[in-house]
């Protein structure tokens, strides 16, 4: 599903100082199945943005265009899915039922609803612990769960806002190997927050980076390799190149503005 | 049950008890020792020898109470809950009308209860609109504070599916609220007993129906000590009997998700 | 916690019972002479001589009315301070426990009933009876006119009263249940005042023969009244009780109480009008017209049958006849020795 971002401006007003512009213009096209990752110093409106994507937020200025339509305000596309920053799954529902309440809510026929969670908690490798509790689960485990949870739907475009930053690196790579897996055999497009040059250079067919706010594109650049992605890419030198490229945009970033 | 949680139980339960006993050893010494005017003090044989003579009218009376605390608690759930649910879908109704639930609090019950005689039927129905007043306001906080603590992403992932109002109720708002809607209820089922005793003073009645309240005001009125303090215990008894109840519930809801009611 | 909230209700219940009264005025008046201060009065000619005047207090066991009038009256007419006593009148209300405020030496002198008195006594509260102000009883039920009830049975029995409005605890409240049976009639607590009353014809309302019928005319409800004396209950009724301790130590202020209260007594069956003005500045809720129409009712109740040597007077037949009606009703386990329940302190 495309997206096309153009002159949106985001502000933030608190109450004791003046309003805070966080978006000053941002112009984004994002074809179908592209995997982008925004990236950009703290605090500088990637999250805004991807909200505003969702339609959990509405801009000061500028549209939000997806599949081609443009998005009115608290409008949510059918066939989107958002992945927080916490896996925030209910915490008096097993993770099946964690799973099957997208299904729920979108009045998806009774008879399927199981059988399609069930899946996708396969998918994950958490087959084995549907019928637990959240808090009985690790962080990857959980986080895992809200990847279930958000691809049950079969979305085309995905969201995901930090979603593994709290994790340690081993757990953190495996979960990026996964979602690398899940976009290539569904081919949804994806907008991916994150604070991780690696993770990006992983993961992403694109990155762009923001400037500090009010943030502007300072950077857009194609992240291709040639082959697949595996577990190796991390040892080939283009990826190094890649990651310090984007190391030197973010430098750039920083001092910007 | 397991050897184990045998003498867990035991050892959460031998402490107070030994407090008890020896509490009650040295009332009763403490009588025997300085025989006061009757009066005035009873030792506790006493209040189990009048409590046993007089076991049929306790138990009667314990019972009247008991039927008019549980509509009144159940009454309080039920209203405190939707009123809790209905302030919080709207700011503006939370301002419009939370003052009020304060109000209801604080206005002393022995004023009320008069009037709701002259409405009500004396009895059960004053005495249960007494322990409802009492026990209301807790629910309502509770519903309401912990519906407004549900994390905002779990909110905005209900938003996202397009979830339909009784969706978002059913499913997220309630759920969610449960650990602090069982806190208000716990709280609620004291005070619903009191609301009972304190109401059976002004709006009950006084024959073969009577309250734990009416035996209290009557035995006062008698000097008849034991009796007084029988029917108090049997107050306290109760009341320690809802909120045990509340807690049952409490467990069963919770026992397998949260982290209140996990086992230490 | 509950266990602590709860287990605190005797003792706020008996502060809030002995402190103030539920329904009446929490008068706190003093019915002082205007004139009298202490040292003043007693220099104008005190029984005792140049001793200063002593302070006590009579504690009622409801608010101002005819029902005191002999009080109010030798407070007024200076009877008191002529036997050197500087008494203050503290009116009470429904639920004021006189008899405990006695027993514990909290007052010396308050106003109780027979029945009370018997029940106290058998708990170990140190009480005596002076002075009978009622030597027939006049506690009764009134019903609306309009109801169409003709004995005191029927108000039990008839159906037509739904409701009966009793002060919780006295005692011919078990008679009338032993005798007619509560079973058709919702019995609540009389909340001191009549509004419940004069607004429900179903509803029968606990009073004293002349006080309240008067009352309730006076709003614009006919009534009819049934006493429970007729019906076979007859305890003396506003009895002045002291504590045996006060008795033994103070005889000569006890003597002079019951002289003074006496001679009051007699200056208010003569002419009640002026007393009964004075008792409206000390917050009685009757109208003047109202209690000066009570106080000539009730002079039958006040002078009974005259068997004894003086007014106020007290005989062993009447208190035995009704420890054995106690006892009967099971309001007292056993029959006491009520030679020592009573002094006729001025008997020949």
């Amino acid at each position: 599903m495309p997206v096309h971002v153009s002159g949106v401006v985001r502000r933030f007003t608190s109450q004791a100082s003046e309003p805070v512009e966080v978006l000053a213009g941002i112009d984004l096209e994002v074809p179908a199945s592209q995997f982008v990752a925004l990236l950009g110093p703290s605090g500088c409106g990637k999250s805004t943005l991807l909200r505003l994507v969702a339609g959990l937020d509405a801009p000061d200025g500028g549209a939000v265009m997806v599949d081609g339509r443009p998005l009115r305000r608290r409008e949510h596309p059918e066939a989107l899915a958002f992945v927080f920053q916490e896996a925030h799954l209910l915490p008096w529902r097993t993770l099946i039922g964690n799973v099957i309440l997208p299904l729920e809510l979108r009045g998806t026929p009774h008879g399927e609803r199981r059988d399609r969670a069930l899946h996708m908690l396969e998918r994950v490798g958490l087959a084995d612990a549907r019928d637990r509790y959240p808090a009985q689960l690790s962080g990857g485990m959980q986080l895992r769960g809200s990847l279930a949870r958000a691809l049950v739907t079969e979305p085309r475009l995905l969201l995901l806002d930090e979603p593994f930053a709290a994790l340690d690196e081993i757990t953190r790579q495996r979960l990026d190997a996964l979602i690398h897996e899940l976009w290539r055999e569904r081919q949804f497009t994806a907008l991916f927050v994150t604070h991780s040059l690696r993770e990006a250079v992983f993961l992403a067919q694109r990155a762009v980076m923001f400037s500090h706010r009010p943030a502007r594109v300072v950077a857009d650049r194609a992240i291709e390799f040639a082959g697949e992605r595996g577990a190796e890419l991390r040892g080939l030198p283009a990826y190094h190149e890649r990651v310090e490229q984007l190391y030197q945009d973010l430098l750039v970033a920083e001092a910007g503005a | 049950m397991t050897a184990r949680r045998a003498r867990d139980l035991a050892g959460r339960l031998a402490p107070p008890l030994c407090t008890a006993v020896v509490g009650l050893g040295l009332w009763e010494l403490w009588v025997r020792w300085t025989d006061p005017p009757r009066f005035l003090f009873c030792a506790p044989s006493e209040i189990v020898r009048d409590a046993i003579a007089r076991a049929g009218e306790l138990a009667m009376a314990t019972w009247k109470t008991t039927v008019a605390v549980a509509w009144g608690f159940a009454l309080s759930a039920v209203v405190g809950v939707a009123v809790g649910v209905a302030l919080s879908s709207s700011r503006l109704l939370e301002r419009a009308l939370y003052p009020y639930t304060v109000i209801l609090q604080t206005v002393p019950l022995v004023a009320i209860a008069p009037m709701l005689v002259i409405w009500l039927h004396a009895g059960v129905q004053a005495v249960s609109v007494c322990a409802f007043i009492v026990s209301l306001f807790p629910v309502i906080t509770n519903t309401l504070s912990g519906i407004r603590s549900i994390p905002r992403p779990q909110v905005e992932l209900f938003w996202l599916y397009g979830a339909r109002p009784l969706a978002v109720l059913t499913k997220l708002k309630l759920p969610g609220a449960v650990p602090s809607i069982m806190a208000g209820l716990r709280i609620a089922a004291g005070l619903a007993v009191i609301g009972a005793v304190v109401g059976e003073f002004v709006a009950g009645e006084l024959g073969a129906d009577r309250g734990l309240g009416i035996v209290v005001v009557v035995a006062a009125k008698q000097g008849e000590l034991p009796m007084l303090f029988a029917a108090v215990a049997l107050a306290s008894a109760l009341g320690i009997a809802m909120v045990g109840a509340v807690n049952a519930a409490a467990y069963f809801l919770m026992y397998r998700w949260h982290v209140s009611e996990r086992p230490d | 916690m509950i266990r602590r909230i709860v287990s605190c209700l005797p003792l706020v219940l008996s502060v809030a019972l002995v402190g103030c009264g539920k329904g009446g005025k929490k008068a706190d008046e003093s019915a002082a002479p205007p004139a009298g201060s202490g040292g003043s009065a007693a220099a104008a000619g005190s029984a005792g001589g140049a001793r200063p005047a002593t302070a006590v207090t009579l504690q009622l066991n409801w608010t101002p009315e005819p029902e005191f009038g002999g009080f109010y009256a030798a407070a007024k007419d200076h009877l008191y301070e002529k036997e050197g006593l500087d008494v203050s009148i503290k009116a009470g209300g429904a639920g004021v426990q006189t008899w405990k405020m006695v027993a514990t030496g909290a007052v010396p002198f308050a106003i109780a009933e027979a029945g009370e008195i018997l029940r106290a006594r058998l708990k170990d509260a140190d009480l005596v009876a002076l002075y009978a102000v009622y030597q027939t009883s006049p506690q009764a039920l009134m019903v609306h006119k309009a109801s169409g009830v003709t004995s005191l049975g029927e108000v039990f029995t008839s159906g037509k009263i739904k409701r009966v409005a009793m002060e919780s605890g006295l005692p011919y409240v078990k008679f009338l249940q032993k005798k007619y049976g509560f079973d058709k009639v919702e019995v609540v607590q009389h909340g001191g005042n009549l509004t419940l009353f004069l607004n429900d014809p179903t509803m029968a309302q606990q009073c004293f023969a002349f006080a309240e019928p008067l009352s309730a005319k006076e709003k614009g409800v006919e009534v009819s009244v049934f006493s429970t004396a007729e019906a076979g209950f007859n305890p003396y009724l506003a009895v002045v009780i002291t504590s045996g301790k006060y008795l033994a130590d103070h005889r000569a202020e006890v003597e002079g109480f019951v002289r003074a209260t006496r001679a009051g007594w007699k200056a208010y069956l003569d002419n009640a009008v002026p007393t009964n003005e004075y008792l409206k500045t000390q917050q009685a809720t009757m109208t003047v017209p109202a209690m000066n129409a009570a106080a000539d009712l009730q002079k039958p109740y006040v002078v009974g049958d005259d068997k004894t040597g003086h007014l106020g007077d007290m005989t062993g037949e009447r208190w035995k006849a009704l420890a054995d009606q106690l006892h009967e009703l099971g309001e007292i386990d056993q029959v006491p020795d009520v030679t020592k329940a009573f002094v006729n302190v001025e008997s020949k």
